[in-house]
């Protein structure tokens, strides 16, 4: 008799149960901190397929598009750090160093949410981890104590966010999760790390300007935004070394 | 003749510390606009022509109208031609 067909595997991440097929295990055995949840029940679902052929990065990016484009959570482009009870947010584009300073943030403490993904429940604002792999490249290792020598030609390595410190635990979803309590608009630049109040106007705009799935609810998302923003303080940084900003940061608003 | 301006139909006006954050629904855009920009935009209530704005802001600002009629006008060109405020030939009643 045939045996039934087993049930394709699936994550349950920012509220997506995302139905998996292909390169399903090469996916999983590189995301450990994913895997222990984030404590959001899953409302939507996604199908993706992993090509058999594609590098474990892609095959990360490929899920992380998946999460938060279809995730019932507002999604904005950010690395997010647990600090005290709340939570510090830095948006920003590809590029500005958000994984880097997620590390760093991590190593001195603060509770790791995300290098990627501020997910805010549309409602009440509180926030979920999304803690993937972070990629860093090898010239930053060394800042970050990573000893490990990079293999020729390596352009970044995918290291587990629990290597650099705590993850922020799974809350009790969402009246437990933290709420974010600092908004830090980051901007790379020459010379020394320094923190300045910020506007709340510019934290409307890039936090508005990199989400990634305000187009589910425009109106909605802008309520969750300016409530965000009005919540928290907000904050100018600018810096060339992300562990000297790291620095700043633990310290001042600690 | 110098144009009045108002505020486009459907436009949702959020207050924050240092600025405004404007929402049109027609087609859910968001503009967040500074405080200058704001002071513009809350004087633009259709009493008041280009010339008028300018004065009122200049004596805001301790300057004079010419120093920022360029800005103004700019800011209030740019406002109407993403539809959040709309010209009129006359102050609005």
């Amino acid at each position: 008799m045939a045996r039934p067909a087993e049930p394709a595997p699936a994550l349950d991440l920012l509220g997506v149960r995302v139905g998996l097929a292909g390169a399903v295990d090469r996916l999983r055995d590189r995301i450990p901190d994913l895997l222990a949840g984030d404590g959001v029940p899953a409302t939507t679902r996604a199908e993706l397929a992993l090509p058999a052929d594609a590098d474990p990065a892609d095959l990360l990016a490929l899920l992380t598009a998946a999460v938060v484009r279809h995730s019932p959570l507002l999604c904005i482009h950010a690395a997010v750090l647990g600090h005290g009870d709340g939570v510090l947010a830095l948006p920003g584009q590809s590029g500005l160093g958000k994984s880097t300073l997620a590390a760093a943030l991590a190593r001195h403490g603060l509770a790791y949410l995300s290098d990627e993904a501020l997910a805010l429940d549309r409602a009440t604002g509180a926030v979920a981890r999304f803690p993937r792999p972070v990629s860093i490249a090898p010239d930053v290792w060394p800042l970050l104590g990573i000893e490990e020598s990079p293999a020729p030609g390596e352009a970044e390595r995918q290291f587990p966010p629990s290597r650099f410190g705590r993850l922020a635990p799974v809350p009790d979803w969402p009246a437990g999760a933290p709420r974010v309590r600092h908004v830090v608009l980051a901007e790379r630049r020459p010379g020394p790390a320094e923190l300045k109040p910020g506007t709340e106007a510019g934290a409307v705009q890039a936090l508005l300007g990199r989400a990634f799935n305000h187009f589910h609810d425009p109106a909605g998302s802008l309520a969750t935004v300016l409530a965000v923003v009005r919540g928290a303080r907000v904050w100018r940084a600018g810096y060339a070394q992300a562990p000297e900003l790291a620095g700043l940061l633990a310290d001042r608003l600690g | 003749m110098s144009s009045h301006y108002l505020p486009a139909d459907q436009v949702t006006v959020e207050e924050l510390d240092d600025g405004l954050c404007l929402f049109r629904a027609a087609d859910d855009e968001v503009l967040v606009l500074n405080a200058t920009a704001a002071d513009i935009w809350r004087l633009a209530d259709g009493t008041s022509d280009t010339a008028r704005l300018c004065e009122l802001l200049a004596a805001a600002y301790g300057t004079r109208p010419a120093t920022i009629e360029a800005d103004v006008r700019r800011t209030l060109d740019e406002l109407t031609g993403k539809g959040y405020l709309r010209a009129v030939d006359g102050p609005a009643g």
